[in-house]
């Protein structure tokens, strides 16, 4: 999250393959769930070609780990994050119950900055060797239908290079 | 079948058991911290007495607009800085102008600090900074901690006195936007909404949407013009909320901007042409090869300063506004199951007309059915009006939905700063529930008469267009088809 995110940096700025790129945790947190990574890739750069970039952002977190810096930056953004849900009473209730089920108590929203203090670059480097592996992933590309052809002669291109 | 009845009570009997050993257990715990053991449905609480929070509105030294409201439940400040200047700037060679602006100006750097620098300084913040473009308006959002505020002011004061604008980064922005408008023929609805534009506002600057053409040779020096020309303390008004008292948010202001002058400066959004003539009911197509038609009708609506704001409001509930309260969709979906939903809209122009439109998706053979409902409902409006019940709930509705304005607090201190830069009398919020209440039916079927010209409403429709459907609607109406690929 942010404009300095690896992802974002790497696929948007400075590769400019993607649009965007975008990570979150679905479809909820009670049970086992799905890490998923969402990009739409820059016409002409394929899928393929995002793909491997999103990988390469995989490896580099498995290999090198996280700095100092950067967790901390994410813990502040976690933190900053929180209060932003809490300014509406809906976001209040959802925090609530939310912790209420997936922790146990609603309480874990009040230790939720000590949760964060606790967790190392260790640990984050870990959790990235255990579950972001080939093993464990499943890729869905959405593509247009031949007669979608693209509408844009090639010539057509914008790009600057 | 008796057997398998009774086991089936005797077991929901168990889970009743055990959910009752749970609650409780559940409420043991309460007492023991001492909360209340009560149902929440069974809490009782003092009358509720609701005070209107109207944001409080300062003028700075050096012409800054301030609107302040302070809130510190939470340690967070909003602040958002608005500038007159907009899409209604641009001209047919150079539509996106506004848009590339907001986005390089917004990941772009200052003069001084290179843009990863800057994006680093925000996210070690974790400031959420965003600049959205309007057709008057560009506005920058940030979000901080209060323990940055100090920082955080001064980062955006760099970013609005000497921002960047990086090649680099603008370029990044126009392959961005050229990935969306490629992407254009996906989306239906934005095609329909891109062709009601150009039919209200014809070669006007709110009528046209960038295109592969027109964003290609927007320059950095554009931007840096746009800004010079618009930038600048008598055009820029601030919305700060959250944890922050007046006082501190004057004095942030006035030392992060001290010093700062445009004499130069354009202080109001560049007076607009005015609109030109429409003449008669075009009905538009885009063929696209789709299971379901999206169908609009559109005509230019009214201007904020109108007085029949309020009765419009209310006609529009009932028309095509209060979803399954209103005509429109109670007819087309719930009665005929001809649309999933069916919407009308009345958009108040700030400094021209506004748009009316309605519309639904259909499937294709239902498209003529569906678009003579929508003439005949507006019809049967101008001529028969409105049932006392049916005026009762609209108000009602708009009065009660009236406080959710008030949840959000920054929103609202926005809407305030937008409000009165676009001229709306100052008591606008607080006298709008009067308003309401004094609408009568006579009004509604006044202002259906007025402002309803079903036979005038252009027709736009994408999709899968039949030939039947066509000489069905196009027998009094001028057909132009536009090639999907005109649109790019």
């Amino acid at each position: 999250q942010g404009p300095s995110a690896r992802l974002h940096r790497s696929l948007v700025l400075e590769k400019r393959l993607a649009v965007s790129v975008s990570v979150y945790t679905a479809p909820g947190a009670r049970y086992p769930n799905l890490f998923v990574i969402g990009a739409i890739p820059r016409h002409p750069h394929t899928s393929a070609e995002v793909e491997d970039a999103i990988y390469a952002e995989l490896e580099r977190i498995k290999h090198d780990g996280v700095s100092s810096a950067e967790l901390e930056q994410a813990r502040k953004r976690l933190r900053a994050d929180r209060l932003r849900h809490l300014r509406s009473n809906r976001g209040l209730a959802s925090m609530l119950t939310h912790f209420e089920v997936v922790t146990g108590s609603w309480k874990y929203l009040l230790e939720y900055d000590e949760i964060l203090r606790g967790i190392s670059a260790r640990e984050v480097q870990d959790a990235a060797r255990q579950w972001l592996t080939r093993d464990n992933r499943s890729v869905i590309t959405l593509t247009p239908p031949e007669k979608h052809a693209p509408l844009i002669p090639e010539d057509g291109e914008a790009d600057a290079q | 079948m008796r057997n398998s009845g009774l086991n089936g009570i005797t077991s929901v009997a168990a889970v009743l058991t055990a959910g009752l050993v749970l609650f409780c257990s559940v409420c043991a715990g309460w007492a023991q911290e001492s909360l209340p053991a009560k149902r929440p449905d069974d809490l009782e609480f003092a009358p509720l007495h609701w005070d209107m929070q109207i944001p409080e509105k300062k003028r700075l030294n050096n012409g800054i607009n301030l609107y302040h409201r302070r809130n510190s439940e939470l340690p967070l400040v909003n602040i958002s800085v608005m500038f007159g200047v907009g899409r209604s700037v641009e001209t047919a060679a150079d539509a996106g102008l506004a848009e590339l602006f907001a986005r390089t100006l917004e990941s772009g750097g200052t003069s001084t600090v290179s843009p990863a620098d800057f994006d680093a300084c925000l996210d070690a913040l974790a400031m959420n900074l965003n600049v959205d473009s309007g057709p008057y308006t560009t506005t920058l959002h940030v979000s901080m901690l209060k323990e940055d505020v100090a920082r955080g002011m001064e980062l955006l004061a760099q970013l609005i006195r000497n921002p960047g604008f990086d090649a680099e980064r603008l370029e990044t922005a126009r392959q961005r936007l050229v990935e969306q408008i490629r992407r254009r023929p996906d989306d239906p609805a934005a095609i329909a909404e891109q062709l009601m534009l150009e039919n209200l506002y014809p070669g006007h600057p709110l009528g046209r949407k960038p295109s592969l053409q027109s964003i290609r040779h927007i320059s950095r020096a554009d931007l840096v013009e746009l800004h010079q020309r618009h930038f600048g303390p008598r055009n820029m008004h601030v919305a700060i909320s959250g944890d922050i008292t007046a006082s501190e948010a004057v004095h942030l202001l006035q030392t992060a901007f001290s010093g700062w002058d445009n004499p130069g400066e354009q202080a109001d959004v560049p007076e607009l042409e005015p609109l030109p003539e429409t003449h008669g009911a075009p009905l538009v197509v885009v063929q696209r090869p789709l299971s379901q038609t999206t169908i609009r009708l559109v005509e230019r609506g009214i201007k904020h300063d109108n007085p029949d704001v309020y009765a419009v409001e209310i006609m529009n509930y009932i028309l095509g506004g209060g979803g399954f309260n209103s005509r429109l969709m109670r007819e087309i979906r719930s009665n005929r199951g001809l649309a999933y939903s069916v919407f009308s809209h009345f958009a108040i122009g700030r400094r021209l007309q506004g748009a009316f439109f309605a519309g639904c998706e259909t499937k294709a053979e239902s498209v003529g059915e569906v678009v003579d409902l929508f003439t005949s409902i507006m019809q049967q409006m101008r001529e028969q009006g409105v049932t006392q019940d049916e005026l009762e709930l609209a108000k009602q509705s708009r009065l009660n939905s009236f406080v959710f304005r008030f949840e959000d607090l920054h929103s609202l201190v926005k809407t305030v700063m937008e409000y009165d830069f676009f001229g709306y009398p100052d008591d606008y919020l607080v006298r709008y529930r009067e308003h309401i209440r004094a609408v009568t039916a006579q009004d509604v079927q006044r202002v259906a008469q007025k402002y309803l010209h079903p036979e005038q409403q252009a027709l736009i429709l994408v999709g899968d267009v039949e030939e039947a459907t066509l000489a069905q609607l196009g027998d009094e109406r001028d057909v132009k088809h536009i090639r999907i690929e005109d649109l790019l």
